[in-house]
C-alpha cells in the first residue's frame, strides 16, 4: 500500500492501455513507422490521454525517451513567456541519440492564455522537422483554431464499463483485493467512464482492510445508495416531507455524505424519474440553486430540507 | 530527421498554391511593382483563416522573385526595439546579420520581411511594437508583408495599416480543390485512398488546407491506405457541424432529454455551446410565449456558468448544460416548429473582431491601477471616466499618465477613443517644443507637478486620491 496504484498500473505500452481501440491503434502505426504528426488529445478525465502519450513515447524512443520527451502542465506554465523560452529552446535543439525527432507533451493545453496559444503556432511549424508537439485538454473548443488546424485531433471517450472492469479486476487479482460482485458493479457505476477515479476509489476501499462491500464504495467515493436517494426523492413527490427529510438524515449519516455530495446525487437521478420534461427542468434550475446555496450558506440540512418542500409542491401539482 | 507533410508539401512556388488565384495574382502583381523601383504601397496585410495558405505564399513569393526572407512572429518577441533591429535595420541596409532565426537571408537582393501573426501583438510582451510597423511600412526599403487572421486586430491600432497597406484577402479553398491536392499528395505518398475517403476528409477540413493535410498524414503514417471505416479514428474537427448537431437537437428533436446528451458528446463545453442556442433562439421560437420561455431557461443558464466563472466550481455547468438543451427544447409549447436554416453565432465573428480591444483595455486598465494604487476594476468603475477626460482636455495630463504610468500610444489612443498614430496621441509622445503652436484644447495652465496635477482639483479628488 505504499504506492500510489493508479501510477503502479498505468500502462507502460500502447497494447496495454485499455478502451480507445480506434486511437491506439493509429498511436501504434505511428511507432511502426518511426513518425507522427502533431496531435491533439481531448476528451474527460482518466480515459487515457497521458497514458498514451507516455506510453507512445517509450515505444517511439526506446531507452532514449527521457531525454526527448519534454513534459509539461500548462495549468502550471500557462504564460507567453514559457512558450517563447522554455518551449523554443527544447523545440530547437536536436533530438538526442538515435531519435529522429522529439516530442513535447503539453498537459491541460487549454490552460494556455490564448496569447500563448498564439505564440504557439510558428513554433510548431518551424521546428516541426525535429519537434512533434502533443496537446492534451478537455475541450478542443478551448484551443484556439489555428492550433487545432496543425495537429491530427484524437477524441477519447469515456471508458465502456466492460473495460472498467476488465481493468478493476486485474489489480483485484494482483493486489489480492477481497470485493463483492455488488461492490465491483458499484464502483464502474460510480465511476463513470473516469479509470482514474475507479482505481483510486479501489485502493481507498482496499485500505480500510476487509471485504469491498456496496456500502465501503459508497463511503469511499461519497456517494449513497442511488436506489435510497431515489426512494427519497419520490417519497417527497408522494407529499411526505417528514419521511423524506428522515431518509435524508439517514442518507447524510449513514453514508457521511456532505450536502454536496447528495445534490450531486439528487441531480443525475432526476433524469430516471417518471416526471415531465418541463417538471424535470424544473427541478434541475431548482437544485443548481440549492447547490449554489449550499456553497454560500451554512447550514446544508436546511438548503436539502428547501429542495425536499418544494419536491412537495411540485409532487401536490400532479397529484 | 523526418519531415512533416504539412512542411513537405508547403509549395515552394506560388503556381502551386491551392486556390486564391486572385489573392495570388494581385500578390504578385504588387511584387513585380518592386522590380521598377519602390511602389506606393511598400506593405501588403494577408488576411484569412488559419490554414489557406498565407504564410505559404508569401514565402513562394519570396521564392518566385529570388528574394531572400526575414521572418518574425508571435513566437518571436517582438517589442518595439526588437522590431526595429530586425525588420527596419533589415529593410535599410542590404547587409543583414545571420542569426538561426533568419530564413534563408541572402546577401545583397531584396529581401521580403514577414511579419507573420501580426494580429498577435501582446500587451506588455511586445511593448512599443506598433509604432515601429507604423514606421516600416511607410519607410521601408524593402517588401514587408502582414500576415493576420484578424485584419481589424491590426487596423484599430494604426491607421497606416488602413491607408498605406496593400489589403489581400485569402478565402477558404473549395472542398473539390482541397480533395485534388490530396489526391496529388497521396500519389506521391504511394498511399491508397479512394476518391470517397479523399472527399471526406476535405470536407471535414472545412476549408482548411493544411488540417486536410495533416489528417491525411495522421490517418496514413504506418499503414498506407485509408478506408472509410479508419477514418474514423480522428476526432471531428469540424466543431462547426458538431455545435450545428446540439442546436438541431435542441430545437429540431421531439426527444427533448435527447438534446442532453448530444450536448456531451460534442467536443465543446456549456459557454461555447450557449451561444449557439442564443443565436438560434429568435429564430426558432417565434412565438412571444415560447421566446419568453426560452429566455427564462437561458437566463438561467448564464446564471450558472457566471456562477462557475467567479467560484471556480465547475459542478454548476452540469446544471447550465441541462437548462441550455433540456430547459430550452421544452419550453416551446405554442410555436410550430421552424424550418429555417440555423445560424452561427454572431457573437463569435464580434468577440473575435474585439479581442485584441479587450487585451488593450485590460492592460491600460491595470497601469492606471498601479498609478491610483487600486484595482483595474476599480479604475473601471471609478476613475476611468474622469482620466480619460482629463486625457482629452490636457496635453500636461496625458504626458503625466505617459511618463507615470508608462502608457504606451496603443493605450493612450484607447483612453481617448483615437487610433495609437493620431495626430493628437503622437504629440503627446513628442517632446514639447517651446515654438510649436500648442493644440487648441491643450490645458493652457502651469506646468503642473506630477502629484499634484492641475486639473479641476473636485474631479482630481474622487480619481487619484481614491483609495
Amino acid at each position: 500500500m505504499n504506492e500510489i496504484w493508479t501510477e503502479k498500473y498505468r500502462p507502460r505500452t500502447l497494447g496495454e492501455v485499455v478502451g480507445q481501440k480506434h486511437v491506439t491503434e493509429r498511436l501504434k502505426a505511428y511507432v511502426a513507422a518511426g513518425n507522427m504528426s502533431h496531435l491533439l488529445f481531448t476528451g474527460p478525465a482518466g480515459t487515457g490521454k497521458t497514458t498514451c502519450a507516455l506510453a507512445m513515447a517509450k515505444e517511439m524512443f526506446g531507452d532514449e525517451w527521457r531525454g526527448n520527451l519534454m513534459e509539461l502542465n500548462a495549468s502550471d506554465e500557462r504564460g507567453i513567456d514559457v512558450v517563447r523560452g522554455k518551449i523554443k529552446e527544447f523545440a530547437r535543439t536536436a533530438p538526442l541519440g538515435s531519435a529522429s525527432f522529439k516530442i513535447i507533451f503539453m498537459d491541460e493545453a487549454d490552460a494556455l492564455t490564448s496569447d500563448a496559444q498564439a505564440a504557439l503556432r510558428r513554433t510548431m511549424e518551424r521546428y516541426s522537422r525535429i519537434c512533434r508537439f502533443i496537446l492534451s485538454c478537455n475541450y478542443a473548443s478551448k484551443i484556439i483554431d489555428p492550433i487545432q488546424s496543425r495537429c491530427a485531433i484524437f477524441r477519447f471517450s469515456p471508458l465502456s464499463h466492460d473495460d472498467l472492469r476488465e481493468y478493476l479486476e486485474r489489480i483485484i487479482e494482483l493486489e489480492g483485493v477481497d470485493i463483492d460482485e455488488d461492490a465491483l458493479e458499484g464502483l464502474i457505476h460510480v465511476a463513470r467512464g473516469d479509470l482514474r477515479k475507479a482505481v483510486n476509489a479501489l485502493q481507498v476501499s482496499a485500505s480500510m482492510g476487509r471485504t469491498i462491500t456496496l456500502d465501503t464504495v459508497y463511503q469511499t467515493t461519497g456517494m449513497a445508495d442511488p436506489e435510497a436517494v431515489k426512494t427519497m426523492l419520490e417519497t417527497a413527490l408522494g407529499g411526505d416531507f417528514f419521511r423524506a427529510r428522515e431518509m435524508l438524515d439517514s442518507i447524510m449519516i449513514e453514508y457521511g455524505l456532505s450536502g454536496q455530495d447528495v445534490i450531486r446525487q439528487v441531480h443525475s437521478t432526476f433524469f430516471e424519474l417518471s416526471i415531465t420534461d418541463s417538471e424535470k427542468v424544473r427541478l434541475v434550475d431548482k437544485t443548481g440553486e440549492i447547490e449554489f446555496r449550499i456553497v454560500e450558506g451554512s447550514n446544508e440540512r436546511i438548503q436539502l430540507e428547501a429542495l425536499l418542500a418544494y419536491l412537495v409542491m411540485i409532487g401536490g401539482g400532479r397529484r | 530527421m523526418i519531415e512533416d507533410w504539412t512542411e513537405k508539401y508547403r509549395p515552394q512556388t506560388l503556381k502551386d498554391v491551392i486556390g486564391n488565384p486572385a489573392a495570388v495574382k494581385e500578390l504578385r502583381a504588387w511584387a513585380g511593382s518592386w522590380q521598377s523601383g519602390t511602389p506606393s504601397k511598400r506593405a501588403a496585410v494577408l488576411a484569412g483563416p488559419p490554414g489557406i495558405g498565407k504564410t505559404t505564399s508569401a514565402i513562394a513569393l519570396a521564392n518566385d522573385m529570388g528574394w531572400g526572407v526575414v521572418e518574425m512572429n508571435a513566437s518571436d518577441q517582438r517589442t518595439g526595439s526588437i522590431l526595429r533591429d530586425v525588420a527596419i535595420k533589415g529593410s535599410r541596409f542590404n547587409t543583414f546579420s545571420e542569426t538561426g532565426e533568419y530564413l534563408d537571408a541572402r546577401s545583397g537582393g531584396r529581401k521580403l520581411i514577414v511579419l507573420d501573426e501580426a494580429d498577435n501583438l501582446f500587451g506588455t510582451a511586445d511593448r512599443g511594437a506598433m509604432p515601429v510597423i507604423n514606421e516600416l511600412i511607410r519607410t521601408t526599403e524593402q517588401p514587408v508583408v502582414l500576415i493576420v487572421n484578424d485584419l481589424y486586430a491590426l487596423t484599430r491600432k494604426s491607421a497606416a495599416v488602413k491607408s498605406d497597406v496593400l489589403r489581400i484577402d485569402f478565402r477558404r479553398p473549395t472542398q473539390r480543390a482541397i480533395a485534388a491536392a490530396l489526391a496529388a499528395i497521396a500519389g506521391k505518398e504511394g498511399i491508397e485512398a479512394g476518391p470517397a475517403v479523399l472527399d471526406r476528409i476535405a470536407a471535414d477540413a472545412d476549408g482548411d488546407m493544411r488540417a486536410a493535410v495533416r489528417n491525411l498524414e495522421s490517418l496514413s503514417l504506418g499503414t498506407g491506405r485509408i478506408t472509410m471505416d479508419s477514418l474514423g479514428a480522428l476526432g471531428g474537427r469540424n466543431v462547426r457541424k458538431d455545435m450545428f448537431d446540439v442546436v438541431g437537437a435542441v430545437f429540431r428533436n421531439n426527444d427533448h432529454v435527447q438534446a442532453r446528451r448530444t450536448l456531451m458528446d460534442v467536443d465543446t463545453d456549456p459557454e461555447n455551446a450557449i451561444l449557439w442556442i442564443d443565436e438560434n433562439l429568435p429564430y426558432e421560437y417565434t412565438d412571444p410565449g415560447d421566446l419568453v420561455r426560452g429566455y427564462e431557461k437561458l437566463s438561467r443558464a448564464d446564471i450558472f456558468l457566471g456562477r462557475v466563472r467567479r467560484r471556480q466550481y465547475y459542478r454548476f455547468w452540469a446544471y447550465a448544460s441541462d437548462l441550455m438543451t433540456v430547459g430550452v427544447a421544452s419550453a416551446r409549447m405554442n410555436g410550430p416548429p421552424s424550418r429555417g436554416r440555423l445560424r452561427f453565432p454572431a457573437y463569435l465573428s464580434m468577440m473575435s473582431r474585439s479581442r485584441a480591444m479587450r487585451t488593450l483595455k485590460r492592460v491600460t486598465l491595470s497601469k492606471l491601477a498601479v498609478l491610483n494604487n487600486t484595482s483595474a476594476r476599480r479604475v473601471e468603475s471609478d476613475i476611468l471616466h474622469y482620466t480619460r477626460q482629463l486625457c482629452l482636455q490636457s496635453d500636461d495630463y496625458r504626458r503625466m499618465l505617459i511618463r507615470d504610468a508608462g502608457l504606451e500610444p496603443d493605450e493612450l489612443g484607447f483612453l481617448m477613443g483615437m487610433k495609437a498614430d493620431s495626430k493628437l496621441v503622437r504629440s503627446s509622445f513628442e517632446p514639447p517644443a517651446e515654438t510649436a503652436p500648442a493644440p487648441p484644447e491643450a490645458d493652457r495652465g502651469p506646468v503642473p507637478e506630477p502629484d499634484t496635477q492641475a486639473v479641476d482639483p473636485k474631479k482630481s479628488q474622487s480619481n487619484l486620491f481614491d483609495f
